[in-house]
């Protein structure tokens, strides 16, 4: 496993796109955080800046960082994609990796991505809370912590799928214009077919429910009915507003995960390199 | 010599294409073994499927007697059409990736540069490479770790003149050091400047296998003159002593028969009146052998 690394390790170090498409994530990502908290709407029931203090961050953050992995999935695919247009996977089977180190040492580099925009998304969720919690207590800094595991676990199936799609394809541009298609037209068309059970179980929905958008309309009416009843305002916990529970979604996305992982894995064993 | 390769009834096919058809062939220690062939005859199948990048429909190849892995992989360099490197990276950078998957270390990778002579261009990224010093830099990665068996497939293919003795010379070193190189080319001239053996393929058939040398001794051809060259040719034809006799102007050409020599002809001649004005003996080339199979 260390040698895998230390091989992946050795290719991206040097490799100026890859640092290029970092780089653009980082401030894209930060700027985007930066504009959201500039931004203030203040309606009955609802303030925005309530999105950037403790514990309300935690999910906002994240979710704003998932429109990123679009970013972190299309890096994966050019990763992956050089190694069949520079036939080093062909090379690295000849000099003496196996076909499930090649995937091996992919994942780890999926891995090592994912860490980091968690690492990202973590300081930044910090920072904006601590500036824009009025009071908070350490149980609500660390109160949703568990959401950046979630949100590990979303990268990790967006770059999954990304570089299967390399994989079968062989073509770095018809992968993303791919992905792209699918995760924008062609799976919400898919999901418009069936019934209403079951379009939450689709792999992009899944996915990307895992941290889904801050209900606005539902806060804001049940903050309303708060202050009706003389209550203090809460704030709706994001997993409560689900269509599906946040575990069953885990579930679902680490089960898409696992079968995106087989299919790559047999594509590459059946394959001519 | 212990057998280095066993290729048993090995066939792939390309949708209705067939690349390689039942090939068996065996490679044993120490023997510099040329494929032959034209484009399209299923060399670079052939060596894909034992390198393990192709996976064969058919049959079985053995290398060290035992099942492709790991183990037998570590004693093989191989280079298959044309170099794979990433342009972005060093000679240094790419060649350290090779020693890390071929778990060699970092140490040999000075002496395989010093080897193909790059070792001063071992921080010059690839892509600023001029083609022949790719393919050397392709030899120096399968030179890493010092394997027993070369694979290589069209090692000058692309090169300058310069180039091609350049990769020849590096190729007959490591053959005087007792390697085994198995070397897949069209260009017969490599084979036969290269090659202890030789299998040639057509249409992925195996139509001839043997030793360099077996396969051009028995086609050894004469050219003789005489100023009666009609009577000669008819001495010739009568005498049952030659086959495939041709007249070309003022000489007769023709294939000596197995163990007939020259001097044997020209006494012949002599002693029916005729006295020769010419006598040559050309080897017939491997180009011609080659042709006459594959036609």
């Amino acid at each position: 496993m260390k040698r895998l690394f230390e091989i992946e390790f050795q290719k991206l170090i040097t490799y100026t796109t890859f640092w290029v498409l970092i780089g653009i994530h980082l401030c894209l990502f930060l700027l985007v955080v930066f504009i959201a908290t500039q931004i203030n709407i203040s309606v009955p029931g609802f303030e925005m800046k309530t999105f950037f203090a403790f514990p309300m961050v935690w999910n906002f953050i994240p979710w704003l960082a998932s429109w990123f992995n679009l970013l972190l999935t299309i890096l994966m695919i050019v990763l992956v994609g050089n190694e069949f247009q520079y036939r080093t996977f062909r090379q690295h089977i000849i000099d003496g990796l196996s076909r499930n180190e090649l995937i091996i040492g992919k994942g780890l580099v999926i891995l090592s991505i994912a860490l980091y925009s968690v690492i990202l998304v973590f300081f930044t969720s910090f920072t904006v809370g601590l500036i824009y919690s009025e009071s908070f207590s350490i149980n609500m800094l660390f109160d949703k912590l568990y959401i950046l595991v979630v949100y590990f676990i979303q990268a990790v199936a967006y770059m999954s799928l990304g570089m299967m799609l390399v994989i079968l394809l062989k073509n770095i541009a018809l992968a993303i214009v791919s992905f792209i298609l699918y995760f924008f037209p062609v799976e919400p068309i898919i999901r418009n077919i069936f019934p209403d059970s079951i379009l939450s179980f689709f792999p992009m929905k899944v996915i990307s429910n895992l941290t889904p958008m801050p209900d606005i309309i539902s806060i804001q009416s049940t903050n309303i009915q708060a202050q009706a009843n003389g209550n203090a305002m809460k704030m709706l916990a994001i997993d409560n507003i689900q269509e599906i529970s946040l575990s069953t979604n885990i579930g679902f996305a680490l089960f898409y995960i696992a079968i995106i992982t087989i299919i790559s894995i047999f594509i590459i064993n059946r394959r001519n390199l | 010599m212990s057998e280095i390769l066993q290729i048993n009834n090995l066939s792939k096919s390309y949708r209705h294409i067939v690349a390689v058809d039942n090939l068996s062939l065996t490679v044993k220690q120490g023997e510099i073994f040329g494929i032959l062939g034209p484009n399209g005859s299923g060399k670079t199948t052939t060596l894909s499927i034992i390198l393990d990048i192709i996976q064969a429909e058919q049959g079985s190849f053995q290398w060290f007697g035992e099942s492709v892995s790991i183990n037998t992989k570590k004693r093989i360099g191989s280079l298959i059409e044309t170099p794979n490197f990433y342009p972005y990276l060093t000679i240094l950078q790419n060649l350290k990736i090779t020693a890390k998957i071929k778990q060699i270390p970092k140490t040999d990778i000075d002496r395989v540069l010093t080897l193909v002579d790059l070792l001063k261009r071992k921080n010059s990224p690839f892509q600023t490479l001029s083609l022949g010093m790719k393919q050397r830099l392709s030899l120096a990665a399968l030179l890493l770790g010092d394997p027993e068996v070369l694979v290589l497939d069209e090692p000058t293919n692309g090169l300058d003149p310069e180039g091609i003795a350049e990769v020849r010379n590096i190729i007959l070193d490591q053959a005087k050091r007792g390697k085994t190189i198995i070397i897949a080319s069209h260009i017969l001239d490599e084979v036969e400047k290269i090659c202890t053996h030789v299998a040639v393929l057509k249409k992925g058939k195996l139509i001839s296998n043997g030793k360099v040398s077996e396969l051009l001794n028995p086609e050894d051809q004469l050219i003789i003159s005489s100023q009666n060259i009609e009577g000669l040719y008819e001495l010739m034809i009568r005498s049952g002593m030659c086959k495939k006799i041709t007249k070309q102007i003022d000489d007769l050409i023709f294939t000596l028969n197995k163990n007939q020599t020259a001097s044997e002809i020209n006494e012949f001649a002599y002693k029916n009146g005729f006295v020769l004005s010419k006598i040559e003996l050309r080897k017939k080339s491997l180009e011609a052998q080659f042709l006459e199979l594959v036609k």
